[in-house]
């Protein structure tokens, strides 16, 4: 085999590879899906190298969604979308949070405050869903608009706990997320 | 003479498509403070990112000059390892394209290169889409158009008088996500500009009422495909027998 055959092999397999991580990997973020390893690895090893390989299954309906299910908990009236990326932030039970985005079966929240102890536990039981801890960032303490921002947009990309710099503040991101427990209807 | 010409418009939709991806990238440059306060924690991953974002520009800028395939490849390399924040969705598809770019090439004559990048655009294109479509069509919220009244009810305010009738937000909304899963159509030749052709005009439409950056990489993006006059699936596998 001559080194041109062989590099064209090594391409066209690469090239193969990839399509097979590209098309199966959005199924990580399908509640059928999400216990799989296989799919869960094909996921972890394409994102490694591709940029926002899952942005695309993060379709932003999802975000209405979200501020809907806000709407039937709390109970308040309408909610209005700020922009594209949601950054609403409510207020429940002296919480300040906000959904930064929710799947079929899964959704992440961000709680803005810094004196929350067992943070999942409240979350997922006042929002009716299991715990599961890897989406859930809560930071602290309070920020400026901008800063908030930053730090919801880092949040919805960031796995695990993780410390940072904002100005001259620490911030402690955590994450955890709640599944659905039981496949509840999103009420309009 | 055609072909020619055929040859020119690839090869001005290839340096447009690298000029919009260094634009894309160089707008991180100017905000990387601002980026910076996502990712990075350290100053020394803060001077990383600049250093990867001038090579980035290196590798991209000679990639217009130079028909070698390695400069391409070294910055889709450069933009993987880039550690700022991603810029929504326009983020994947700056990436893809320059994935697709990167086996493209700026090189007039078809190679076994060129087919697998094309057999890659229209994958991911497929891939994309199809997952897209799925979840727009199993989300009431879209599909009553609500999501359509939301995002341009507002963008129309300037035209007084002018409210959106609930039937069209409707319409478009299922229009979309019709036209989404349509993107398979693009594997024929024959229906692969009329497709194209839709989407760019969705993502014109995205670009003027939504997203810029995003509108302008798809309709980049659909651009390339409605040149490719070959199969790709074929080709590829032809240049591989042939090598």
């Amino acid at each position: 085999m001559n080194s041109t055959r062989f590099f064209n092999l090594f391409v066209f397999c690469f090239v193969l590879f990839n399509l097979i991580l590209f098309s199966i990997s959005p199924l990580n973020f399908q509640s059928h899906f999400r216990e799989n390893q296989f799919i869960s690895s094909a996921y972890s090893l394409i994102s490694s190298y591709h940029r926002g390989i899952a942005r695309f299954s993060f379709y932003t309906k999802s975000n209405i969604l979200f501020h809907t299910s806000l709407f039937e908990i709390n109970d308040e009236g309408d909610f209005e979308r700020v922009s594209l990326v949601p950054l609403k932030i409510e207020k429940f039970n002296n919480l300040l949070y906000e959904i930064i985005n929710k799947r079929f079966d899964t959704i992440r929240l961000a709680i803005l405050t810094g004196h929350l102890k067992n943070e999942g536990d409240f979350v997922c039981e006042n929002f009716d869903y299991k715990k599961d801890i890897s989406y859930l960032h809560v930071v602290g303490p309070i920020l400026s608009d901008g800063e908030m921002a930053l730090v919801l947009d880092r949040a919805k990309n960031e796995e695990g706990a993780r410390r940072m710099m904002v100005g001259e503040k620490t911030l402690y991101l955590y994450s955890i997320s709640c599944l659905r427990a039981n496949e509840r209807e999103v009420l309009l | 003479m055609r072909r020619r010409n055929s040859l020119n418009v690839q090869r001005l939709l290839f340096i447009l498509s690298v000029v919009f991806i260094i634009i894309f990238h160089f707008e991180k440059l100017l905000n990387i403070k601002t980026y910076y306060l996502y990712f990075s924690t350290t100053p020394f991953s803060y001077q990383v990112s600049r250093l990867l974002l001038y090579g980035l520009f290196l590798t991209l800028g000679i990639s217009m000059f130079s028909e070698k395939r390695i400069f391409l490849f070294l910055g889709l390399v450069l933009s993987s390892i880039l550690n700022l924040q991603f810029n929504y969705g326009a983020d994947v598809f700056i990436f893809n394209l320059t994935l697709f770019l990167a086996f493209i090439g700026n090189s007039s004559k078809d190679d076994f290169l060129k087919s697998c990048g094309y057999l890659l655009m229209l994958s991911h294109l497929t891939v994309i889409y199809i997952y897209n479509g799925v979840n727009k069509l199993t989300d009431s919220i879209w599909l009553n158009g609500k999501v359509i009244e939301f995002y341009l009810t507002p963008k129309i305010g300037f035209l007084q008088g002018v409210e959106l009738d609930v039937g069209i937000a409707r319409f478009i909304s299922l229009s979309v996500v019709v036209l989404q899963f349509s993107i398979l159509l693009i594997w024929f030749k024959k229906c692969r500009k009329l497709i194209a052709i839709l989407f760019i005009l969705k993502h014109s439409f995205i670009a003027f009422f939504l997203h810029p950056f995003f509108g302008v990489v798809c309709v980049l993006t659909h651009f390339h495909v409605y040149f490719y006059k070959g199969n790709a699936f074929k080709d590829t596998l032809k240049g591989l027998e042939k090598s």
